[in-house]
């Protein structure tokens, strides 16, 4: 069903090809190893693919607000935790796939550049401990926005939140924020400690992060999705 | 053997401290066949099949499904894994086709097997009449031909026990029919079928019981001739023109050339008219309207 959503080929996939486009031609990565440079890219890619799932999770689970399908599908053996969980995991392996591809054909490309497979293991791992845990986490919060908001005031929210909380500088705009934190999902603390991406990609104020500190991030990320998950399961309840 | 759904003081309210509750200590035992489940908007009938699926949590009582108790998550489990279930309001993903939403279902309801998936779902299609809009898009499927796909996808997995909610509703006069003999051939001795409808012909072509809630409360459980018995001897044709005596009720009306004629339902005889047969549009119309069900009680 995601594959013929509007929004997977207007915004999603769009901006899958953009963040390739800006790996290829950005100066950003210039003098950086070359699996540094896969591990900073991972992070921007996966910035903008935030941005594509917000766009397009916002209605994954507007159906299940309506009566009529809910006790259709209430009225199935399976868990409606598990249920609801495909729906989302499903709906985010399809609207990620473009990024993923995105970024393991620049880790192959930077691979055979180098002449060693070490770029394309770390988009690999990148895929792992960037892109599916913080696509699970938009997807979740986005789609849990679009039941209880109207999809288009969702998608603007939810779009604002991931800026708020992957990018936003605070040095530049002065609000309290979760970007450059350990609480961020951005994607920036794995890729530092773990695949060797500039510290810039996760802190402001070049400090050292550990794996411990990796860890932690990732566990936040994981854990606030599960929360969320709970959260659409009874709002999604309130409707039968 | 059939399975039996045993309801046993039944109580509902949505919202606390509401005056009339949904369901109001309903107690009554649906066996094998085919069963009617009849009643005025607000009776109660679909917050009584919600809880019979294990969709909708009751306030009191206790529903046992062919040896499972609903109270428990286990025996929520059991029943679905036996139910086909068709709800009223019936919604599904306009983006999936046909057959794609048909395997999806199937898949839920555990029918894991790819080819047995396949095969269940050909049948249905070709059961209601789908198999050539199969590849369309729901979103673009007319409101009876969404009816049908509802009714394939109760039917998926071979339920024991298959409980419809207003299954005909927006369905054509050949599809309602085809509909119907496909529900009778289904309620034999093998299933309990549970069907809720607002069209009394539906119910009185096919279905052997009846129930009839009435503002939460069971008026009538027993067999649907029984139900259209209640008008025996009371229910009369009048003849064109002739006024309506005050004291009837009106089932009937048609208009004709001399003018309109009435059946209608009286406990005493009118001045002009002949006693008919009474149907069992006469026998519902006469236990609702003519005798009081919350003064006589529950009838059988």
């Amino acid at each position: 069903m995601m594959l013929r959503s509007r929004m997977l080929w207007v915004a999603v996939a769009p901006l899958a090809a953009l963040s390739l486009l800006l790996a290829l031609t950005s100066p950003r990565g210039a003098g950086l190893p070359p699996a540094s440079r896969v591990a900073d890219t991972a992070v921007m890619m996966n910035l903008l693919a935030g941005f594509g799932l917000t766009m397009a999770m916002a209605d994954r689970l507007r159906w299940h607000r309506r009566t009529g399908l809910g006790d259709l599908l209430a009225a199935t053996p399976g868990s409606a935790s598990a249920r609801m969980a495909g729906t989302l995991i499903g709906a985010a392996t399809v609207a990620l796939a473009p990024t993923t591809a995105a970024l393991l054909a620049y880790g192959a490309g930077t691979a055979v550049a180098a002449g060693s497979p070490g770029p394309f293991g770390t988009a690999l791992a990148a895929v792992v401990v960037i892109l599916i845990p913080s696509g699970l986490l938009v997807t979740t919060f986005t789609a849990v926005a679009g039941l209880v908001l109207p999809v288009t005031i969702a998608r603007i929210g939810a779009a604002g939140v991931w800026a708020w909380a992957t990018v936003l500088n605070p040095r530049v705009l002065p609000i309290p924020t979760v970007s450059y934190t350990i609480l961020s999902p951005g994607g920036g603390y794995p890729a530092v400690a773990w695949l060797g991406a500039p510290r810039r990609a996760a802190v402001l104020n070049g400090q050292e992060i550990g794996a411990s500190a990796a860890a932690v991030n990732l566990l936040v990320v994981l854990a606030c999705t599960a929360v969320l998950l709970a959260v659409a399961r009874k709002w999604t309840e309130r409707y039968r | 053997m059939t399975l039996t759904i045993s309801i046993t003081d039944l109580t509902k309210r949505y919202r606390r401290g509401d005056a009339r509750p949904a369901l109001d200590r309903v107690t009554l035992t649906v066996d094998g066949g085919m069963t009617a489940l009849l009643g005025a908007n607000g009776a109660g009938k679909t917050t009584l099949m919600r809880i019979c699926v294990g969709v909708l949590r009751p306030d009191e009582g206790r529903v046992v499904v062919g040896g499972h108790d609903l109270a428990t998550a286990a025996g929520r489990r059991a029943v679905k894994r036996i139910l086909g279930y068709l709800p009223q309001e019936l919604a599904m993903y306009d983006d999936l086709t046909g057959r794609e939403f048909l395997d999806y279902i199937a898949l839920l309801k555990g029918v894991d097997d790819r080819r047995t998936r396949r095969d269940q779902i050909e049948r249905m299609l070709d059961l209601t009449g789908l198999s050539e809009h199969a590849n369309r898009r729901i979103g673009t499927y007319s409101g009876g031909m969404k009816r049908r796909l509802g009714i394939a996808q109760a039917l998926l997995a071979d339920p024991e026990l298959i409980i419809v909610d207003e299954p005909t509703a927006g369905l054509d006069p050949a599809e309602r029919m085809r509909f119907r003999s496909l529900l009778a051939s289904l309620g034999g001795a093998r299933r309990t079928v549970v069907l809720s409808t607002h069209i009394l012909d539906d119910a009185a072509q096919t279905c052997p019981d009846a129930i009839v809630l009435h503002r939460g409360r069971v008026a009538y459980q027993g067999s649907t001739a029984g139900l259209a018995a209640i008008a025996e001897g009371r229910t009369y044709l009048l003849p064109p023109g002739a006024p309506v005596p005050p004291d009837a009720v009106v089932v009937n009306a048609s208009a004709e050339a001399a003018g309109t004629r009435y059946r209608v339902i009286s406990t005493r005889p009118p001045a002009e008219g002949t006693l008919v047969p009474p149907t069992l549009e006469d026998g519902y119309a006469a236990l609702l309207q003519l005798d009081d069900p919350a003064a006589t009680g529950t009838r059988s």
